[in-house]
């Protein structure tokens, strides 16, 4: 019943009406008293400014506003003289005010399945039911006085916690009630893609919580659309309901906003994202995602580099990262991108404004700045007919500020919804000054100091006395500190006259003359008139400080923007390589003295003499050089954003690695600089079937759909053995199935057959006719079942990670039993004993050089394994699974020379020709052929030699690495942290503030990585 | 003749051998390996040389192209023309022999409860029988320092040979030195994708401090030589005062190394060794001045730092030689005990990347020796030193190349084989292949 009063009052209060629903505790109160605030610079917008303008206000709103208005006669005016009013800040972003639940989940074991009770999603970071307006606390609202004094009016706030939050209710920062106070009671709908509080296992992983929401759509969607049934959850109705608003998707770096964006696109819905600050990283990308932004102006403090080992734990991105970020905004508005600011982030929201006028001092014009926190926010949230900007009818939100807010402006008043909040009386009067004194008959000289809120004084006496020595008089000076308050125009003043005594006096301040008189008492009790003269204002001179904009260093942003990024992005160049040794991995085998022509990205040709070598090409003489094509490294975990791991469900083959491609992890270089040119990036081995693969080039300084390999065949990654069944994770790791060998199995025919009936119903809906469609209710779709149901459709193919031979053994029969090819076994330690059966099932195998005794089930492991395989013919490779091991797969494929004898050819076959069959990308990599991708990397020596060092690594024709060009980029990157450590240094001694140097340390993933990435 | 038959001889013993770790009873009291490539490890090279062992001791060391063997004087003599022979690679500070599977807790005998455990021994809890170590011989590593974990000071280590019925056999040098792990100063807050402001570690100086009050009650413990109460930690650390107990100070960054030279400087620490010591080029000149040698960290390791050179790891055995530091290579990490077999690998990736071919050998074999004080016995090919060698196909610090062909122990040839070997050959055979293990 109050939730609909509430809701009835704002629906109410937002068309206009000034009814009173509520009954009245008194007398009736029309609450309609006119102010009129004259004289004043007034911005009605962003874009509009009146001199001497004149606001009237009535009802809580703006009733006009301008240069030629004139007040009503019963208006209250307030003259505003010397004062600018703006529209106050909108934060559109935020959760003050919202108390988030934690856990109901005791104890240390999983929690699969969901604890809130009632009709709602399974997952409990799903949570759309979650309305603000019902959970908002008054008395939990802690950082009001911030938001005010800071100069907002308005606030939107939701339930921070969860992945699908809830929406957020939109309300006025004043005294009072909640109700009143509403704007919208759903102003917005929330998402993030981290869990948050749940203790839910799934999901673990940024690439689970992308699939949760889109599963949660279609869920949503098809719910909608089911007929013939009540719509009893809560949260699949609300979920499609909340579609109508905003969408608000919080990132927590540059790359998530695309990945937000990319879902946005799935289900065509405009978005709205909170950015992390680092946007301008990645800035055209951003734009031409269309994505609005919400960008946080919580600019890294300067950190402490005074120490020269100390300072090695700021990386370079780090230090350019403290540089750019106060231009992110400015980067932002350069680009067209439409966009808010935000307090959230911040330590303490009393540096908002500090940090904004820093954004401004970066390049962001002011007009601009205060578009981004009133018009914009009131635009994105679709409330511009009510807030915004103080044109007639809006709501009278607005600050009164003396000076320019975006510089040094103070904030003396917050207005909202025509409620009056003073920090500072406007008409104070400025007492400060000389005064000439007559008290009774003594002289005395006052001086008034200090400002108005906290004035000083002191009082000077002149005594003639006779200098003890000449005799003659002279007059001496007694200073002596005086206590003063004022009131209004009340002044109060005591002060100890030494050799006399206490004085108290009491006058009036006449403003027009500049004259204080009143009585008081002196040193003998008498009551004395007294009275003085100010002989001018001592105005402070304080230097106005000068106020530069600066945005230089926006030229400063590297690609990647670290350590090796690149001034700008290395474009393909045809390149004629000479006189080289080159490995084809062809019949011709290895080629003395030959040469290779690349043009387009692509080998043109291959030790051709009728060559006509473009005039642009550069050429490189390989002499004493091999040249070969790049390394492929079937099973890599670099290069992947919050978690390798789906683990919180057996089955997660929903979730997709390609979601998650993090394109400035280092290791990409580092991988470069072994010769490294594609990898597949595996989902772990946490769950039976685990989630789908991305092949990606590793092109450094591209984005993450620039890395992804074009058309690049769908796979999925299986696990077998100790990680699925959890054998290793502790002992309360018991709960989730499967827990033995026997349960794997039975995970996999579930599986399939479950996704044998979701083809049969599609296809049977699929089959009907459209207007028979239309009668029917589509069946749901299901992102999981539709990846297995792929693999059935041999659309997909899967990489198994596989160490035993009972359970490689077991899933060749479930393969054969469903009618696929398990297409690759990775690991594969024990398929030396079952090498037949692989080859009549007609497996690959991709494998560790020599790794084993880690963990039981690789008791068996041999280095000869590879061997093995390669010579009962079953198609082998040779893989890292680490970040460390991927930039030396050469040294690993020479191992297959030591460990039973394979030629050496065929050894680095295992790197380069024969993942690519395995990843069925052998008509594009794998060799050097004509028309194939110019992935290639010259080598100081054989490959395979110990000493043998990249030369260069050139992926579709770029030049990625190039040894002596590292060289340089280590010296460009070591000056760079001379400069801006420089600017450091000079920042913290100004501000005082700085951070202690701090180690960033990505997480290297291995298989059976199984940190919890997401609870943050 | 007589060299073909030799060779059949011992070929024939290494296979019958071959089927366990059993330690090959002494066969010759002499012998002769002529005609081998000799990496000695001092740095030299005989290309074509003639090794002599008589009771288990190098006896001869000569140029086959101007020495004459007198087969008369040796028992047998084994030809190895075309092979490299090597001292025994000395593989330090690993816990191979004190586990056997890493995520088998009952496997697993190096890291005792409690922070200061210099009397806890590596020793003893020394499984010669552990399934790893036939897969280090047959790489050519011969010999380990068996290391504790945990802790300030985690314990104390042994040296000890692959080969032995049991630990006491296998001891090169019982109780060699104290491992000290050096705490971190500066720590890091937040996670691991979005680090927090990193601090000075709060605990630091207390830590310090600890570690500074238990050495100078060990150092004053140790002037008595009968007190009245024994302590055991505390008699564990007198050889550190009184004899050439080493101290190996686990750690990587500058500030930290900087506080251990002070630290070794007070105590007078008389072998004080880095173990890790990534930073260590940086504060070579003190390093060297203050008498400390190095045993850098795993090669094959990522750099520390974003901004580091992409092959930082591999260059700094180069950088040290070139400060004139004495350093060997440990490699220590994940999965230590099986990677160890990498040793000389390691050693060749320095090579690759600036260290002479001689230099990276002695990194494996002469220099650990003397960073722990066994080189009276090991290290290097020189007559007097323990015959245990190395003999490879090709050169063994080149994975295509690293062929074990013989290795011996203190003059005994070891068998070299491995469950690995053993499981190759009878799968190879199930499928007709030809095993070449």
């Amino acid at each position: 019943m109050r939730l609909l009063t509430i809701i009835g009052l704002i629906l109410m209060s937002s068309f206009g009406f000034s009814q009173n629903i509520a009954p009245e505790n008194d007398t009736h109160d029309p609450d309609n008293t006119i102010y009129a605030l004259t004289n004043a610079k007034v911005y009605i917008s962003a874009d509009e400014v009146v001199e001497w303008g004149t606001l009237i206000i009535q009802n809580g709103r703006v009733q006009s506003v301008g240069l030629a208005v004139v007040p009503p006669r019963n208006a209250v005016k307030i003259d505003m003289k010397g004062y600018s009013i703006y529209p106050s800040f909108i934060e559109i972003y935020s959760g003050d005010g919202v108390p988030v639940k934690g856990s109901t989940h005791k104890g240390y074991s999983p929690q699969l399945n969901t604890l809130k009770e009632g009709p709602y999603y399974w997952n409990e970071s799903v949570h759309p039911e979650v309305d603000a307006f019902e959970h908002f606390r008054a008395e939990e609202f802690k950082s009001k006085k911030e938001f005010r004094s800071q100069g907002f009016g308005m606030i939107s706030t939701h339930y921070a916690d969860g992945i699908v939050r809830g929406t957020s209710v939109l309300m006025a920062i004043m005294d009072g009630t909640t109700g009143d106070a509403v704007l919208k009671a759903r102003a917005a709908s929330h998402f993030t893609l981290s869990k948050g509080r749940s203790r839910q296992t799934y999901p673990s992983s940024q690439m689970g919580a992308i699939a949760l929401v889109r599963q949660f759509y279609y869920d949503a969607i098809w719910y909608n659309n089911v007929t013939n049934a009540d719509k009893d959850n809560v949260s699949l109705v609300r979920g499609l309901e909340n579609l109508d608003l905003p969408q608000i998707f919080k990132a927590r770096d540059k790359l998530e906003i695309l990945r937000i964006v990319k879902i946005a696109k799935e289900f065509e819905f405009p978005v709205i994202v909170k950015g992390a600050g680092d946007e301008y990283k990645r800035i055209q990308n951003i734009k031409e995602s269309g994505a609005k932004l919400i960008l946080p102006v919580n600019f890294p403090e300067p950190y402490n580099v005074t120490d020269p080992y100390l300072s090695r734990f700021v990386n370079l991105s780090s230090l350019k990262d403290w540089e750019l970020r106060p231009y992110n905004p400015y980067i932002a508005y350069k680009n067209g991108i439409p966009f808010c600011l935000t307090t959230s982030g911040l330590k303490k929201k009393s540096d908002f404004l500090k940090n904004v006028r820093k954004a401004v001092k970066h390049g962001l014009p002011k007009n601009e700045t205060l578009r981004s926190l009133t018009q914009n926010p009131a635009e994105f949230l679709e409330v511009s007919h009510d807030i915004g900007d103080l044109k007639e009818g809006k709501l009278a939100n607005f600050i009164v500020v003396k000076g320019d807010l975006f510089e040094d402006g103070v904030i003396y008043e917050n207005w909202t919804k025509g409620k009056r909040k003073v920090f500072k009386e406007i008409h104070k009067p400025d007492l400060s000054g000389d005064y000439n004194l007559n008290v009774g008959k003594e002289a005395i000289n006052l001086v008034i100091g200090g400002t108005t809120s906290a004035p000083t004084a002191k009082v000077r006496v002149f005594n003639s006395t006779t200098d003890t020595i000449s005799g003659l008089p002279q007059a001496d000076t007694v200073e002596t500190k005086a206590n003063i308050s004022i009131s209004d125009l009340q002044v109060s003043i005591s002060f100890v006259l030494e050799d006399k005594g206490l004085y108290q006096l009491n006058g009036v301040y006449n403003e027009k003359f500049g004259i204080l008189d009143g009585s008081g008492t002196t040193p003998n009790g008498d009551w004395v008139n007294w009275s003085g003269i100010g002989s001018g204002k001592k105005k402070s001179t304080k230097d106005k400080k000068s106020f530069d904009v600066d945005t230089l260093a926006v030229n400063n942003i590297y690609y990647p923007n670290m350590a090796y990024g690149f001034d700008s992005l290395p474009e393909a160049q045809s390149i004629f390589i000479k006189n080289a040794t080159i490995w084809t991995n062809e019949e011709q085998g290895i080629l003395k003295d030959a040469n290779l022509l690349i043009q387009d990205g692509k080998i043109k040709s291959v030790n051709s003499s009728l060559l006509q070598i473009p005039n642009n090409a550069v050429v490189i003489d390989a002499d004493g050089k091999h040249v070969t094509c790049g390394i492929i490294d079937e099973h890599s975990h670099i290069a992947i954003s919050r978690g390798v791991n789906e683990g919180g469900q057996n089955n997660s083959a929903e979730v997709s690695i390609g979601d998650v491609v993090r394109s400035d992890d280092i290791n990409i270089y580092r991988q470069l600089s072994g010769g490294v040119t594609a990898a597949q990036l595996l989902h772990g081995s946490a769950n039976p079937i685990g989630g789908q693969s991305a092949l990606v080039k590793l092109k450094w300084g591209f984005t993450p759909e620039e890395m992804l390999i074009e058309n690049a065949p769908k796979f999925i990654k299986f696990a077998l053995g100790e990680n699925v069944k959890q054998s290793n994770w502790g002992s309360f790791a018991t709960i989730r199935y499967p827990q033995t060998r026997m349960g794997v199995e039975q995970v996999f025919y579930s599986s399939f057959i479950q996704a044998k009936e979701y083809q049969k119903t599609w296809a049977e809906y699929n089959a009907l006719s459209s207007k028979e469609k239309e009668a029917t209710c589509a069946p749901r779709r299901d992102l999981e079942l539709e990846a297995v149901a792929e693999i059935l459709r041999k659309e997909r193919f899967i990489t198994c990670h596989s160490y035993v031979q009972s359970e490689i053994n077991m899933l060749m029969h479930v393969a054969d039993s469903m009618g696929f090819t398990v297409n690759t076994f990775t690991h594969i330690l024990e398929g030396y004993k079952v090498a037949d059966k692989m080859l009549e099932h007609g497996a690959g195998g991709s494998t560790f050089a020599d790794w084993w005794a880690y963990k039981f089930e690789v008791n068996d492991a041999i280095p000869y394994n590879a061997a093995i395989l390669h010579q009962m013919g079953i198609v082998t490779a040779i893989n890292s699974d680490d970040a460390e091991m991927g930039r030396r797969l050469n040294h690993e494929a020479a191992k297959a020379v030591k460990y039973g004898g394979v030629s050496e050819e065929d050894a680095w076959k295992m790197v380069t020709l024969n993942p690519a069959i395995l990843l069925h990308l052998d008509d594009r990599m794998g060799s050097i052929k004509e028309g194939k991708d110019a992935d290639i990397v010259i080598w100081t020596d054989n490959p395979l030699s110990v000493q043998a060092k990249v030369d260069k690594t050139i992926i579709d024709g770029i030049i990625l690495y190039d040894f002596n060009r590292s060289l340089r980029l280590h010296r460009r990157d070591m000056i760079e942290r001379k400069r801006i450590m420089q600017l450091m240094l000079e920042e913290g001694k100004k501000d005082g503030n700085t951070r202690k140097p701090s180690p960033k340390e990505h997480h290297l993933y291995h298989c059976d990585s199984i940190d919890e990435h997401d609870n943050h | 003749m007589r060299y073909l038959l030799t060779y059949l001889l011992i070929f024939a013993s290494i296979l019958s051998f071959g089927q366990g770790f059993s330690p090959i009873l002494k066969q010759y009291d002499s012998y002769v390996l002529v005609k081998g490539f000799c990496h000695t490890g001092t740095g030299e090279v005989i290309p074509s040389s003639v090794i002599g062992v008589r009771e288990g001791k190098i006896a001869l060391i000569k140029n086959a192209l101007t020495y004459e063997v007198v087969e008369a004087e040796w028992d047998t003599i084994i030809d190895i023309s075309g092979k490299h022979i090597y001292p025994g690679f000395i593989a330090p500070n690993l816990t191979v022999g004190l586990t056997e599977i890493d995520a088998v807790r009952a496997t697993n005998d190096f890291r005792e409860v409690g922070l200061f455990n210099p009397n806890v021994r590596a020793l003893i809890a020394f499984n010669v029988e552990s399934k790893i170590i036939g897969t280090l011989r047959t790489n050519g590593v011969l010999v380990t320092q068996a290391t504790p974990r945990g802790g300030f000071i985690s314990g104390t280590s042994s040296i000890m040979a692959l080969e032995g019925w049991n630990w006491e056999d296998a001891v090169y040098k019982q109780d060699d030195g104290i491992h000290l792990n050096w705490p971190r100063k500066y720590n890091s807050s937040g996670w691991w994708a979005e680090p927090g402001p990193s601090t000075k570690s709060k605990t630091y100086d207390d830590h310090k401090t600890q570690i500074y009050n238990f050495f100078k009650r060990a150092e004053a413990y140790a002037k008595e030589k009968n007190p009245d109460k024994s302590d055991l930690k505390m008699e564990a650390m007198r050889g550190v005062f009184s004899d050439d107990k080493r101290v190996y100070f686990h750690a990587d960054f500058a500030p930290e190394l900087n506080d251990i030279i002070d630290f070794a400087r007070e105590f007078k620490i008389k072998y004080p060794v880095i173990v890790g010591g990534y930073d260590a080029a940086m504060l070579a000149d003190r390093i060297k001045e203050n008498g400390f040698s190095v045993m850098i960290g795993r090669p094959h390791s990522l750099p520390k730092f974003e901004d580091d050179i992409t092959f930082a790891p591999y260059e700094l055995a180069y950088k040290l030689q070139d400060k004139g530091i004495l350093f060997c290579i440990e490699s220590s990490g994940e999965m230590e005990a099986m990677n160890t077999r990498n040793l000389p690998f390691l050693a060749g990736t320095c090579w690759g990347y600036g260290l002479s071919e001689e230099a990276a050998v002695a990194a494996i074999t002469l220099s650990p020796a003397r960073i722990m004080g066994i080189d009276d016995r090991l290290g290097s090919i020189e007559i007097g030193k323990d015959a245990t060698l190395f003999v490879s196909e090709g050169n063994a610090l080149d994975m295509r190349t690293n062929r074990a062909y013989l290795a011996t122990v203190k003059g005994n040839f070891i068998a070299l084989t491995s469950t690995q070997i053993e499981l190759y050959k009878r799968y190879a055979a199930k499928f007709g292949l030809n095993a070449k293990p």
